[in-house]
């Protein structure tokens, strides 16, 4: 009898054992989110301990951007410190996949409070019951006076028209160029001279063969194919799908696969591919001539590769700005509550700092040069000069994104997105490269379409 | 006495108790996530994407297995899911044969007592290496290797003249293929060598021996002795290579910048094709399933045909052999 027991004891123990070690595994990203949180915040770490004891709130993200302005926030309110709990998922691409798991399991421990979205598919999200009203956590309109309009029709749930996110960020686009590459093909390094030979496609591409020639083929205008595709997203009239489940594809984006495939047959650019690493060295280098670039990637991209931090070291303050073919827009992150928030004041209190607050905005913008969501913030420091901007040989950054940020339309977006362009850019490959012709991989694009979305009508 | 015979039978118990864990776990981890993958493959159900709802799971019978084996226009085997597949299996028989030919001509090699390799543990320790390093860290590895325009591969093809200008290897859909067939092959030969080394080792060696002193030739002795004694080892490579082969994930999704199969799904495999189905998009759940059950039923046939094929015909034959002897006895008893 003893025996038996024994062994049932035993078996029993060996089943826990399993079962404990499972779930182990699926508490590990939470604990590997604590242990990043740490290592980029060490201020926070005594506040850990003390976290055990209350509610810790959930806010996720795919990369170190958002953690780092919840410090702003953190320094106006130091007891948001003690309860955020900041998981960052690593990878944008794996971002969607995990959230949408955790969004289905409220009763979990790691259910997010907040979520950060990006512009190619926040609203799957908006236009969803998973999200919270921004008012039910307390913000009201005057909160939403200074903001940029269009940040405020992406994250608007068009079932009833109350806004589900908000954004501390602005990102309107432009071309960014160097000034000694600009002086010595193009005649002239200002930005009005350099626009006028980059204002349309035609002009462009004019302008693109001018550069490969004159330099002996040592300099090409982009490093990749794929730089110029945010541009024509911005500029299509009708979003991939509309509000009736129906799939066109724009004329934009058919003019998109033209020019792609002048840039590519006539090597018109390196053939790198985003953010590859032989993209992120070009800007150290006299190779490439520009970049279509955002508010932010002219910080986090070219400023990060420009292989200096001061006049005189790399390219760096060889930059300048102009519009470029065509306005457009690029990313963005927006912060939104989950409807199981356990916290909405916090949430409110979040989002109020981060994205509402002139002052802390204006503080944000002038140590970060972000270019924030917040048009008396940039007003107070473009008054002041301080967009004067060494790394653009002076050029005042917040001069030329002001009137774009005023004027970004995002009628062209959809929940859709970031699929669909995925989809496309697999199709604008084969054809450029000369696999298929241009029907062909439009046909077969919208077949990919058809596949992935079921539901949808494809003309 | 009564005591003793409690006891004998007391035992046999603790062995269940023993493996309950495993059938335990298998049949919450594996049986029931099988039995409810064939239930969704007969379901609708996915995400619609606008307003982020899922629909379903209804019950929709056939559409999912129509719609993964059958086109829109009709035409038969036609679908994303099928080409996935005559990806896999084109990637799979690229990397199989060349590795169980080189496997099988070294195993005999370094087993040979007439050979007599010097140098074996190194090169035993060298060849099984790939196989520690994780696939992740070879796909990157190999990434940079043939990257474009500035790969150390296009670097030595361009300056020893052998190309005018760097190439672009994943825009090819064959130099993608061969790339991942190459990798997997360098990845599990060591492994199938191994084993095969095992099953020729537990072959005999009075056998070898005896083929000698008759005469034998390397070529006979290989085919007459090693590769019949072989066959037990070799189903079980075959076999668990088809598997493998089928279920390849890691390396091509891992190997191409988007992860989708590039070039144009030219190396995307069932699995890849079945997890975007699944976690992409609108998240066809359904569709998905059916997929996997296209893919399960593939697999069954594979290992069916070698199992048909490696079959021990000798032993078959002597079986009906034996039956026709004892029917022959009892016609005669009968006939007494």
């Amino acid at each position: 009898m003893k025996k038996k027991l024994l062994s049932a004891l035993l078996s029993v123990a060996m089943v826990a054992t399993l079962l404990v070690g499972c779930g182990g595994t699926e508490e590990a990203p939470a604990e590997e989110a604590a242990a990043t949180t740490e290592e980029a915040a060490p201020e926070e770490a005594p506040a850990e301990e003390a976290a055990a004891s209350t509610d810790k709130f959930y806010i996720y993200s795919w990369n170190t951007e958002l953690q780092e302005r919840l410090n702003y926030v953190i320094e106006a309110h130091p007891e948001v410190g003690e309860r955020i709990e900041y998981v960052n998922v690593g990878d944008s691409a794996i971002y969607q996949e995990k959230i949408d798991a955790l969004l289905q399991t409220p009763d979990a421990e790691d259910y997010p409070d907040m979520i950060a979205f990006e512009a190619g598919y926040i609203m799957k999200y908006t236009n969803s019951d998973y999200t919270l009203p921004v008012t039910d956590c307390g913000i009201t309109d005057a909160d939403l006076a200074e903001m940029y309009p269009y940040t405020l029709t992406i994250a608007t749930d068009q079932r009833d028209g109350s806004l589900k996110g908000v954004s501390w960020q602005s990102c309107p686009g432009s071309f960014i160029y160097r000034r000694s590459l600009a002086e010595k093909y193009l005649g002239s390094q200002e930005p009005e001279a350099v626009q006028e030979q980059l204002k349309d496609w035609d002009t462009f591409l004019e302008t693109a063969r001018k550069i490969k020639t004159d330099s002996n083929d040592t300099v090409r205008i982009l490093s990749s194919n794929g730089d110029v595709v945010n541009t024509f997203m911005s500029n299509k009239t009708t979003p991939w799908v509309d509000a009736n489940g129906v799939f066109t594809m724009d004329q934009s984006m058919l003019d998109y696969m033209d020019v792609v495939a002048a840039l590519e047959q006539e090597d018109l650019t390196w053939k790198t591919s985003q953010w590859s690493e032989e993209w992120n060295a070009g800007p150290s280098t006299d190779s490439v001539f520009g970049y279509f670039g955002c508010t932010w990637f002219l910080h986090w991209t070219i400023k990060a590769n420009c292989g200096g931090e001061a006049v005189g070291e790399g390219t760096y303050g060889d930059w300048a700005m102009c519009q470029g073919p065509a306005p457009f827009y690029w990313g963005g992150t927006w912060l939104g509550a989950t409807a199981g928030c356990s916290d909405t004041a916090l949430a409110g209190t979040i989002m109020r700092a981060l994205c509402c607050d002139t002052e802390i905005m204006t503080k944000m913008s002038e140590e970060t040069l972000d270019y924030v969501n917040n048009k008396a913030a940039m007003q107070t420091l473009s008054d002041a000069g301080k967009g004067a901007y060494e790394f653009l040989g002076g050029q005042d950054f917040i001069a030329v994104f002001s009137p774009l940020a005023a004027d970004v339309d995002v009628s062209w977006m959809c929940a859709y997105d970031q699929k669909v362009n995925e989809l496309l850019d697999t199709q604008v490959t084969a054809y450029t490269t000369g696999e298929k012709d241009k029907d062909t991989a439009v046909a077969d694009f919208k077949a990919a379409v058809a596949e992935a979305y079921p539901n949808l009508t494809v003309e | 006495m009564k005591k003793n015979k409690h006891k004998t039978v007391e035992y046999g118990r603790y062995g269940y108790f023993f493996i309950a864990p495993f059938f335990l776990v298998f049949a919450i981890f594996q049986l029931w996530p099988l039995i409810y993958t064939i239930g969704l493959a007969f379901c609708e159900n996915y995400t619609d994407t606008m307003f982020n709802v899922e629909i379903g799971p209804t019950f929709n019978g056939l559409a999912n297995l129509k719609d993964v084996l059958i086109s829109k226009d009709g035409k038969l085997f036609d679908t994303y899911t099928c080409h996935a597949l005559g990806n896999t299996l084109i990637m799979w028989a690229l990397n199989f044969l060349p590795q169980i030919l080189l496997a099988l001509l070294l195993a005999v090699w370094f087993t040979d007592t007439k050979v007599k390799l010097s140098g074996q543990g190194a090169y035993k320790v060298m060849v099984f290496m790939p196989n520690i390093i994780t696939a992740a860290t070879i796909a990157v590895l190999f990434y940079s290797l043939f990257n474009y325009p500035n790969g150390p591969v296009n670097q030595i093809l361009t300056s020893t003249g052998l190309l005018d200008e760097p190439y672009r290897f994943f825009n090819s859909k064959w130099a993608t293929r061969g790339l991942i067939s190459f990798i997997n092959f360098w990845m599990w030969y060591g492994n199938t060598m191994i084993v095969l080394t095992a099953g020729v080792l537990g072959i005999s060696p009075s056998l070898f021996e005896a083929a000698r002193v008759d005469g034998a030739t390397s070529w006979q002795i290989f085919k007459k002795v090693t590769l019949p004694l072989l066959r037990p080892i070799m189903l079980f490579t075959l076999v668990n290579s088809a598997i493998g082969g089928l279920q390849m994930f890691d390396i091509p999704k891992l190997l191409t910048t988007s992860g989708y199969g590039d070039p144009d799904y030219t190396t995307r495999t069932m699995t890849m094709y079945i997890r975007d189905l699944a976690f992409t998009g609108s998240k066809q759940v359904g569709k998905a399933s059916a997929a996997s059950l296209v893919l399960f039923v593939v697999t069954l046939f594979f290992s069916l045909i070698l199992f048909y094929i490696m079959r021990d015909k000798d032993a078959i034959a002597e079986k009906k052999q034996i039956k026709k002897a004892q029917k022959a006895i009892a016609a005669r008893k009968g006939a007494n």
